[in-house]
């Protein structure tokens, strides 16, 4: 009779974590160390936004994404910053500031614009997003929405 | 409602998206062929999960899969009574998911109704009028559920008239 | 710019959803899969398709089918973990045995270009490359595992036998080599490398975008190297850059494409899930360019003419409020599952073929296209750079500006030294006919290159035609004349001949020339 038989913690491991064969998502630099918490420049983004230069108020925004963190709270700041920056732009401004983003920044907008329904489900602030969506979608097509759903870099 | 028709054009844009299917034979057991997104024992055959939303309570989950695609939908529930009969509908539909091909049993917590499209229904079906069909799903459970309130407030005015008729 | 309508020969093999296909060496046969485990052949006779043989080793849908023009054998692989060679037996199909050894589904599978070993890419995360053992009368296989994380899911082999490409799900493509010392000699160094063991990475790739790859193609030299994967994204990789790293991507508008091929050395077909074949010109390092989609969506599909009566009949069919439309635009109704080369060498691929979920298998005809394929065929000419073609053009626009700015100073010049009436009528008229043609070309070509229309350009060069073609037939017409009247006096004869000679000469350049150039920049700019 073996010993130790009361102790069955081992039926609760999870073998295939361990397989050496298993997809890994590629750890880009060690993460929280290295890049503690980046993210779009808050203040910089609030002082384009009260005087009124919205246009650039977004490229800012854009810059610097939280892509590589592991931090989710970083990521939701940076979504809720973009989302307040999107929704106080005008619905006949929006195709003209569309037309000017690059092909990278016009996918990265479309993850934006599907977190931040996720984040923050209010009647207004979705509107907004569903016009933006169907902004980003008559320039960046549906590949910039498959895009979104394969980038292994998630907001 | 104003925000209606932009929310059903992202949620059919992205279900055209999430819709590309092929047929993947499992690499985790052999001879067998499975859903990815139900079984999620590998991580790179899965993708981002996606959330449109029109309001609090009104969104769509889409999740996708190399072979499979998951659609969750929460309906609008403005008070008790839309709740139990929306509750009581999609339960109805659920459980005769059979009929229906693309519906799944259970929906997924936190949301009304689930279907679940394997990359056989898309093989089998034009995957235009799938998506045709999931945004008719999406239109039609409002209008039901309305009518079906409406029906059981004119009911329930009825009975109460002949009840109270008693005391008169 | 429009192509013109032709009709695009497509046949419904009534088998279903076919998930891929292949040709026989002269194109007679086709093999088949219907997203099951049966393989059908098909035979062409008395021009419709019928089905000959049905082979049913298999017991799990068949995934990848290939068949070897040369030794006229079918490899065929499947999700059941096995794969069989087929060989032809006079009125049947024989399956032979092979020992793939993987523990997974088969994905695909692809003769090598000599046909003495094949390779199987598989869900067990690895390739099988299988060649012929005599001894046993079987097949046997050597494995290439690291570092593949994920199903394989497309292999192609280079031209010199030994190199593989293999795209997987853990989102990279890498080349292999696949060198079986017992039926390979040693490779020559190429531009992927020069040691070659087996199982060695070559290269290794990974766009950064995270899709799946679908289809991964050597070009027809085997320098090249295209992928297209699940974002939605067509990558190429020159291994003759110097710096073998970049990978030139387009992200597309459209959505994810599921096979390529490669057209001519400079452009690439590839087909998807928007079932449609779309045509890419590649020239070199961070030159991809999307040219234009093959299959115009044919206005008689709508159906104006009679569009109420098919509104009301949708109404009433599909009990829907408003009118139904289940007919897609594009040819194909369902994703394309697979393109495969039908006519034409390896190098400039005339006829292609795609199969589909919808059941068709159509024949696409790139010569007919011509429009389209001009722009490339004439950068294979000028050897593989479209700004040579346009040096050439000017080359030949400055030489006959020139010829036809000397040809009104002649003309000016003769009517000096030989002062007759005749002669001043006829100066006058050629010399103001030519500059009225010349203002003319000029004035079109530079609104042509302006307004960047090409049918402007194709003007100017037919009026510079007209104009040397002119001013050949006046002075011809004059000469003879004078010859005639004799006015020339003697001693000016031999000077006369001389011009003559040299302005006949420069004429019958400039006619030869600009009626060359009017054909090229027809063929370049061709609306």
């Amino acid at each position: 009779m073996a010993k130790n038989m009361s102790n069955t913690r081992f039926r609760n491991i999870d073998v295939d974590a361990f397989d050496p064969e298993q997809f890994q998502d590629q750890d880009e630099t060690g993460g929280d160390a290295l890049s503690p918490g980046v993210g779009p420049d808050e203040n910089q983004v609030a002082q384009l936004l009260q005087s009124n230069r919205h246009e650039e108020a977004l490229k800012v925004a854009l810059q610097n994404a939280p892509l590589k963190t592991k931090n989710q709270a970083v990521k939701d700041r940076a979504t809720a910053t973009v989302v307040r920056v999107l929704t106080s732009i005008k619905q006949t401004d929006m195709e003209k500031i569309v037309e000017k983003l690059s092909s990278d920044q016009l996918d990265l907008l479309m993850k934006y614009v599907y977190k931040g329904m996720e984040i923050q489900a209010d009647d207004q602030t979705c509107k907004s997003l569903l016009a933006w969506h169907s902004h980003i979608f008559n320039k960046g097509g549906l590949g910039s929405i498959v895009r979104v759903m394969t980038d292994r870099r998630r907001l | 409602m104003s925000s209606l028709q932009p929310y059903l054009d992202a949620v059919r844009k992205t279900l055209q998206a999430a819709m590309c299917l092929e047929n993947f034979g499992s690499q985790v057991v052999e001879r067998h062929n499975k859903p990815e997104v139900e079984v999620r024992t590998s991580k790179e055959l899965i993708m981002t999960p996606v959330m449109i939303s029109r309001n609090k309570q009104e969104h769509v989950l889409i999740e996708g899969s190399v072979n499979s695609v998951r659609v969750s939908i929460g309906v609008k529930q403005s008070d008790e009574i839309e709740k139990i009969l929306c509750h009581k509908f999609t339960r109805f539909m659920s459980q005769r998911a059979e009929n229906f091909i693309v519906l799944r049993r259970k929906p997924i917590p936190g949301y009304d109704i689930s279907f679940l499209i394997t990359s056989a229904h898309a093989e089998q079906m034009y995957k235009h009028k799938l998506v045709d069909f999931v945004i008719h799903f999406m239109q039609e459970i409002d209008k039901e559920i309305n009518e079906m309130k409406l029906a059981l407030n004119a009911r329930a005015r009825v009975s109460a008239e002949e009840f109270l008729k008693r005391f008169n | 710019m429009v192509m013109a309508q032709q009709p695009v020969q497509h046949w419904n093999l009534g088998v279903g959803p076919i998930s891929c296909h292949a040709w026989n060496k002269d194109r007679t046969q086709l093999a088949v899969s219907p997203s099951n485990n049966e393989i059908h052949v098909f035979e062409w006779s008395g021009g419709q398709w019928k089905r000959k043989h049905v082979l049913t080793e298999h017991d799990l849908p068949v995934t990848g089918i290939d068949w070897a023009p040369n030794t006229n054998r079918i490899v065929s692989c499947s999700q059941d973990k096995n794969a069989f060679v087929w060989t032809a037996d006079g009125a049947n199909w024989k399956p032979e045995l092979v020992l793939v050894r993987i523990n997974r589904g088969a994905t695909s599978v692809k003769w090598s270009p000599l046909e003495n070993k094949f390779a199987v890419g598989s869900a067990a995360k690895l390739v099988s490359v299988c060649y012929y053992e005599k001894e046993n009368d079987w097949w046997v296989s050597k494995q290439i595992k690291k570092p593949i994380r994920s199903t394989v899911t497309c292999i192609d082999w280079h031209p010199n036998n030994v190199l593989l490409a293999v795209g997987a799900c853990d989102f990279k493509t890498r080349v292999f080599s696949a060198y079986v010392k017992e039926v390979d000699e040693k490779p020559a160094p190429n531009p992927w490398g020069t040691k070659m063991p087996f199982g060695a990475v070559m290269a290794e790739y990974s766009n950064g975008g995270g899709g799946w790859v679908h289809a991964v193609r050597f070009s027809p030299s085997g320098c090249r190297l295209g992928w297209v994967g699940h974002d939605s994204s067509i990558s190429v990789v020159d291994a003759n850059d110097s710096d073998k790293e970049t990978i030139t991507t387009i992200k597309e508008w459209y959505l994810p494409f599921t096979s390529l091929e490669w057209a001519t050395e400079n452009s690439v077909v590839a087909a998807g899930h928007d079932c449609c074949p779309m045509l890419f010109t590649f020239e070199g390092t961070n030159k991809l360019k999307f040219v234009s989609k093959l299959d115009v969506p044919s206005e008689q599909k709508s159906g104006n003419v009679s569009s109420a009566f098919e509104r009301f009949k949708t109404i009433d069919r599909y009990a829907a409020s408003e009118a139904v439309d289940v007919n897609l635009k594009t040819l194909h109704q369902n994703t394309v599952t697979q393109i495969c080369a039908h006519t034409g060498s390896k190098g400039s691929v005339a006829k292609f073929s795609t199969s589909g979920i919808d059941g068709l298998l159509v024949l696409w005809d790139l010569k007919g296209l011509e429009a389209k394929v001009a722009s490339i065929k004439w950068r294979e000419m000028a050897g593989g750079s479209g700004r040579c073609c346009a040096s050439m053009l000017v080359i030949m626009l400055s030489a006959l500006i020139l010829l036809g700015a000397a040809e009104i100073a002649i003309y000016l010049f003769v009517r000096l030294i030989l002062s007759s009436t005749l002669c001043k009528t006829y100066c006058w008229l050629g010399a103001g006919l030519l500059t009225i043609f010349f203002s003319a070309s000029v004035l079109f070509l530079m609104v042509g290159v302006k307004k960047r229309s090409g049918c402007l350009v194709i003007a100017h060069f037919v009026v510079i035609f007209l104009l040397q073609a002119t001013s050949w037939t006046l002075s011809e017409v004059y000469e003879w004349r004078l010859w005639w009247n004799e006015q020339i006096r003697d001693e000016l004869r031999v000077v006369y001949v001389q011009v003559y000679v040299l302005t006949t000469a420069w004429q019958a350049a400039g006619v030869t020339i600009a009626a060359v150039a009017t054909l090229m920049s027809c063929l370049t700019y061709g609306c």
